[in-house]
């Protein structure tokens, strides 16, 4: 197994305000892994330091370690983690900023001087994947919320990066836009690309993740698959919905 | 929207680098030789300029929204401090200040953003601050629009603007929006590999017939006026 992302003794706080503590994570190549927990428990927190957002970009007292795929968070560029990690963010008007579609999908291939063909064909494949290639030379201020959500996952994805983290990536979408979103996240990790997701939608976590990590109080409380996580009695302790097909068992209990 | 309004129109067609230049040119001209004799041929040109370029003057009129009043401010003060030559100055003086914006909006609504950063960073600009720049000409309609959502909601709970109060219950929530939001776009700006320090920004702009006419004709017409 080959670790790409290690987390070893974390603390990060904003002054005396603590947001994660004590996190010792291990993420391996392949993996697709769902991160659940009431809402201030630090999950978007927890998805920003593995990138190197936290702390290059963004201040705080951080103490542990970061080696995203051997590289120290603490003195790696985030544009150098980039190479292999792509985010998406939870709010899509927030980091879209181009006047076209085609602009939005490319940024991320320019900054990295790609070849122009390679830009076209990476820009031409991520929007017909999302439907948006009859758009693309349109503003994205002209789109829906959901088509908004699509384009910032496809800008990332063009990326083709190693590892992909999302912050609710199906908040802005309706429940068969949120199943196709999944659908595409499964089949690009069954090619082999690790995907970390913070959802609220514990459904769609059941069939798609292979682990679950539970965010309780700023630290990791569990850590396993769907099954075992999703169907605990504490999800429902902390406000989370438990998925309709783990519902009989915890009658049960 | 303060942003670019698509079209087809010869000065939409005119090169981003060749419209900065005529836009420098004619601020040049306001600063220089403000008087009423020059100022009024010159707001025909303006609004000459929005003919052609398809834009209606209802856009800026629009865009401005309160502005206006800032424009007509200088008639009143003008005429408090000067009762005698006041209105002249302060017609000269607002006019001034509505042509100066005009012709800027015009440049904004005619040329592609994309366009506008490459020919500043053409003009040496530094490519961090033509980067802001159009970053902020970009995100103008957006907070516009979050203005326009904050009113709603702050009149909804019983919000009325006073005349001569700040408007805290709009600014606060204004502020606070647009300094997340930029932070966000910060992160994720970065997280695809933008690299603040290194900003490249290839120039694909290309000088057609119309514009090597105009780049003759700027030198022309500046050594005739000055």
């Amino acid at each position: 197994m080959v670790e790409l992302i290690g987390i070893r003794n974390l603390s990060f706080s904003y002054g005396k305000k603590e947001v994660l503590k004590g996190i010792n994570l291990s993420i391996n190549k392949g993996e697709f892994v769902g991160i659940i927990g009431p809402v201030g428990s630090g999950k978007s927190t927890l998805l920003l330091i593995m990138n190197g957002v936290i702390p290059n970009l963004i201040n705080g007292n951080f103490d542990g370690e970061v080696h995203v795929r051997g590289m120290d968070t603490k003195t790696s560029k985030v544009s150098e983690i980039s190479k292999s990690v792509g985010i998406v963010l939870q709010d899509p008007n927030s980091q879209i900023f181009s006047l076209r579609l085609r602009d939005e999908v490319a940024f991320a291939l320019e900054n990295r001087k790609l070849p122009a063909d390679e830009v076209e064909r990476r820009v031409n494949k991520y929007l017909s994947l999302f439907g948006l290639q009859s758009m693309k030379d349109e503003d994205p201020n002209n789109l829906s919320e959901g088509q908004k959500q699509k384009l910032a996952v496809a800008s990332t994805l063009a990326m083709e990066p190693e590892l992909i983290l999302l912050d609710e990536p199906s908040s802005s979408l309706d429940f068969g836009g949120a199943l196709e979103m999944y659908k595409l996240l499964s089949k690009l990790n069954r090619k082999g690309i690790t995907i970390i997701v913070v959802e609220h939608d514990t459904e769609m976590l059941v069939e798609n993740v292979g682990r679950v990590l539970l965010l309780k109080d700023n630290a990791i409380e569990l850590d396993g698959p769907p099954a075992e996580v999703l169907s605990n009695p504490k999800i429902v302790k902390y406000g989370l919905k438990v998925p309709c097909i783990f519902r009989g068992r915890k009658v049960k209990k | 929207m303060i942003a670019f309004i698509p079209g087809n129109s010869s000065i939409h067609r005119v090169d981003a680098r060749v419209k900065i230049l005529y836009l420098a040119f004619l601020l040049l001209i306001l600063v220089t030789k403000g008087s009423l004799e020059v100022i009024l041929p010159f707001s025909f040109v303006t609004l000459l300029l929005y003919r052609v370029s398809g834009i209606s003057l209802v856009q800026p009129l629009k865009d401005l929204g309160k502005g206006w009043l800032f424009i007509m401010l200088p008639i009143p003060l003008h005429m408090l401090v000067n009762p005698g030559a006041g209105l002249y100055f302060g017609v000269v003086s607002s006019l001034f200040l509505l042509n100066m914006i005009l012709i800027s909006l015009l440049n904004i609504y005619t040329t592609e953003i994309k366009s506008l950063l490459q020919a500043l960073v053409f003009f040496k600009v530094p490519s961090e601050l033509a980067f802001m720049l159009t970053i902020s000409i970009r995100f103008l309609p957006l907070m516009q629009e979050q203005m326009t959502r904050i009113k709603v909601s702050q009149a909804l709970r019983g919000y009325e603007t006073k005349s001569l109060s700040l408007p805290m219950p709009l600014i606060v929530p204004l502020m606070h929006s647009s300094l997340k939001r930029a932070m966000q776009l910060a992160i994720s700006l970065e997280s695809r590999g933008f690299d603040p320090e290194n900003i490249n920004v290839a120039i694909d702009l290309e000088l057609h017939k119309m514009d090597y006419l105009l780049l003759i004709l700027l030198p022309i017409v500046f050594f005739a006026l000055f």
